[in-house]
């Protein structure tokens, strides 16, 4: 082996070796901002006049809207689940995952609907939920009313 | 820089030198003045029209003082008015305000800020917003009041003199006591003792607090250095003797104890007692910054001046331009020494006590007031007495006694305005 | 004025400061006199706020009406939940007020405004799940069965019963607080915690509790420290 061909494996060895070094292990949770992006449902909702195109595209029932842009690319929402309580209300569940290495306080709502899709009772009042640099928390409500419940729509936005 | 720079840099910084617009009385409409002072007594309509002219710079102030008044005339409901406005004031949290950042600055002065009070005068806001709740039976926001009060005591820059104020400590305890909550009072009164050996803490079957009131707020002013007033430097003192109370108790089977109160607190030990404040480091720089100016300007000027002279006797165009250069440069600093603004803010709450006594005892129902004289500090009689009614409230009775009195003299507060403006008498506008 | 005919002599140099002098002297003097002039600037007028956001003007470390209307609103769905409380064939009778509601915390408040924030939230929303019992109109009711009773006034339409109503359960709570204070800087930490239970005023169980609790910091400007 000459001199000329030792350097240049030599040079393709630590260029290997300082690659494999630069190899960075994000911990959880890896949020991938764009795919989730893509996987925001856009809907027809019901209009104010029956088959009448709605304004509102998004905001779908039976999930969680980010209203807030300052937190659009900071949390997820890895899923809602909804369930039947013995008094016959209903409780909600929405786990949050602040997806940043920072502190975040979000505040959510939610609205109940009724079959017809109406609100059935005052939307609740804004709760406040604190999640530390890369943790989920979860976000509960529980409905007023009992069988009028059908639906439900969460809003979050950033706590202020 | 050029001759008009200079001068236009000299009308400014003389623009600033004047007292902004907010430290001066503003014209209140007569109609708010009248519908402002109904229903009020009128022993306090000249400090309520000043209030109104004040504006929200003094409304604390102003608000306690009269609050204060409003307590030791009775009028309870509206002493605890004026409390709540002061209070919620001190407690609202000064982080973005347009006046308290101009008061930082160099040509505006430290009274130009919106009072709220030194650690001291908060506290004994809390301390009648607490009685005031004592006395119409709710001793869970009277406890509220007196820990809040203690709380604003947490500023003292030594840590011995931190939360010490005994008066709202006992107090704390005696409204948990008046509750029923005898072992959190009985902690509290363990953490008195820590801050006043002396005073007889209240027994269990007791069931009235005797607090009285002696002698004068104390003063504040500006310090004094070796050769020279500090004007940056704020200094308490205190406001005179405070006269020892003795009090006439009388029991059901007709005997009279008389007992000598003991002192609760100094309130005058608690304004001094607080150290250095963070805002005296800022006042301490504008006075350097004014001192090197004077001295800046009083060579340039004094350089201006010589070469002037040599100007003049040699006849020389070129030195004249430089000596015109230096005394204008000389005026410019001299101009800055007088706009900077460093003396520290000395307005305060004027009808405060000097000291608090008190005392505790079980008084029958039948007993509906007892009699208080007051002794001199060597102990001799100075022949005044007064008769004070015990009013009951809840599980717990109160007796409030002042030597002097709570109605401040002068309706303004001191330094609560300009000194030309101190001295004007305060008229109540004829009804439109 | 020709300025430079000024400056052939030195001698002219001290007419020539006192012109300036003069020059300068006016305006400043304007200025001085306009110091004292009416501060004719407007107030802040009032406003409408959104009781269940902070408040824009003043904020403290206490309890604020956001903290209200957000305790009320959780307290209110979580005993409609509860199965004991609201999911009774016979609806059971709660007395829901401020008289075993003890505030032991730094924060001066009237508890009415939560308690009856509640009750009335609750009443509306339970819809015949729960029966209220206005002990705090006790008196008044009392009056009034009294003249009915002594034919002062008539029975009215509602049938009359032999004593006012007993309650099953009954509302108790504390709010308590725990302060922090940076002597140095001034920055203030209030640490809030409101419990809430609902008492069986036969056997003395706690058959529902909720709680809430927050934390907030503050720090005044430097000219106040």
């Amino acid at each position: 082996m000459n001199r000329h061909a030792i350097v240049k494996g030599s040079t393709v060895l630590v260029m290997f070796l300082s690659a494999s070094a630069c190899q960075h292990m994000e911990p959880a949770p890896i949020c991938d901002m764009g795919a989730i992006a893509s996987q925001r449902t856009l809907v027809s909702v019901p209009a104010a006049v029956p088959g009448g195109a709605s304004p509102l595209q998004e905001m779908p029932l039976n999930s969680v809207s980010i209203t807030d842009h300052r937190i659009l690319n900071k949390v997820y929402v890895r899923n809602v689940t909804a369930r039947r309580t013995p008094s016959g209300t209903v409780e909600l569940y929405a786990q949050v995952i602040n997806c940043t290495d920072h502190p975040l306080q979000t505040e959510a709502r939610t609205q109940f609907y009724d079959a017809g899709q109406a609100p059935a009772e005052p939307v609740s009042a804004w709760k406040r939920l604190y999640l530390p640099p890369r943790t989920s928390n979860i976000y509960r409500e529980f409905s007023l009313g009992t069988t009028s419940i059908h639906a439900y729509m969460v809003e979050m936005r950033e706590g202020e | 820089m050029g001759k008009r720079h200079i001068l236009g840099m000299g009308l400014l910084l003389a623009a600033a030198a004047c007292a902004p617009t907010r430290e001066f009385e503003q014209t209140v409409d007569p109609g708010v003045v009248h519908a402002f002072l109904e229903g009020k007594p009128s022993v306090l309509h000249p400090h309520l029209v000043v209030t109104l002219r004040q504006g929200q710079r003094n409304r604390v102030l102003n608000d306690m003082r009269i609050g204060l008044a409003l307590f030791s005339l009775g009028q309870d409901t509206l002493a605890a008015e004026f409390f709540d406005n002061a209070l919620t004031a001190i407690e609202a949290v000064y982080a973005d305000n347009p006046e308290a950042e101009k008061a930082r600055g160099l040509f505006v002065r430290e009274v130009n800020k919106d009072f709220k009070g030194e650690p001291y005068e908060r506290a004994m806001a809390y301390y009648y917003r607490g009685l005031l709740y004592m006395r119409a039976g709710d001793y869970e926001n009277a406890h509220a009041s007196f820990t809040s009060g203690v709380l604003q005591d947490t500023m003292a820059e030594q840590e011995h003199y931190q939360a010490d104020f005994g008066l709202l400590i006992l107090l704390e305890g005696w409204a948990n006591h008046c509750h029923g909550k005898t072992a959190e009072s009985n902690d509290l009164y363990a953490d008195f003792q820590k801050h006043n050996a002396d005073f007889p803490l209240p027994a269990e079957a007791h069931n009235t607090l005797i607090l009285v009131e002696t002698g004068w707020s104390p003063v504040k002013a500006h310090g004094k250095g070796k050769e020279a007033e500090e004007r940056h430097a704020l200094r308490f003192f205190p406001g005179g003797e405070a006269e020892i109370p003795r009090l006439s108790l009388p029991s059901e089977d007709g005997k009279t104890l008389d007992v000598t109160a003991s002192a609760i607190e100094d309130v005058f030990f608690q304004a001094s007692t607080r150290g250095g404040r963070t805002f005296d480091v800022i006042l301490k720089g504008k006075a350097q910054f004014k001192e090197a100016s004077g001295a800046i300007g009083d060579a340039l000027l004094t350089a201006g001046v010589v070469t002037g002279t040599v100007a003049y006797t040699h006849d020389n165009q070129s030195a004249g331009y430089a000596a015109l250069g230096m005394l204008m440069a000389g005026l410019v600093a001299k101009g800055v020494e007088a706009a900077v603004q460093d003396e520290a803010d000395i307005r305060y709450w004027d009808n405060l006590p000097g000291t608090v006594f008190g005392h505790t005892a079980f008084l029958p129902k039948s007993v509906e007031s007892i009699d208080v004289t007051f002794l001199n500090t060597d102990g001799t009689a100075n022949g005044r007495t007064q008769t004070v009614p015990v009013v009951t409230a809840g599980a717990c009775r109160l007796v409030w006694a002042r030597s002097n009195p709570a109605v401040p003299f002068a309706p303004r507060a001191p330094f609560s305005a300009p000194e030309q403006v101190m001295s004007q008498p305060v008229a109540i506008p004829a009804r439109k | 004025m020709d300025v430079h005919s000024l400056h052939r002599s030195p001698g002219n140099i001290k007419i020539l400061v006192g012109a300036r002098l003069v020059w300068f002297a006016i305006p400043v003097a304007v200025l001085l006199s306009g110091c004292q002039s009416v501060h004719n600037a407007a107030g802040t007028p009032t406003t409408y706020n959104d009781p269940s956001a902070p408040p824009p003007l003043a904020q403290g470390v206490g309890i604020e009406s956001q903290d209200i209307i957000g305790m009320t609103d959780q307290m209110m769905r979580d005993i409609l939940s509860n199965p004991r409380l609201a999911a009774q064939q016979k609806p059971p009778r709660v007395i829901i007020d401020s008289e075993y509601f003890v505030n032991e915390s730094a924060s001066r408040i009237n508890k009415n405004i939560i308690t009856d924030r509640l009750r009335v939230e609750l009443n509306r929303a339970a819809v015949g799940r729960m029966v209220f019992v206005g002990r705090h109109h006790a008196g008044m009711v009392e009056h009034e069965r009294k003249i009915k009773r002594d034919g002062v006034a008539d029975k009215g339409t509602v049938a009359p019963t032999a004593a006012q109503m007993g309650g099953d359960y009954r509302l108790g709570g504390r709010i308590t607080s725990q302060d922090a204070r940076a002597p140095k800087t001034g920055a203030a930490t209030r640490f809030s915690q409101i419990t809430f239970e609902m008492i069986d005023l036969e056997s003395g169980e706690i058959v529902w509790s909720g709680m809430y609790a927050f934390s907030k910091s503050q720090q005044d400007d430097v000219i106040y420290r």
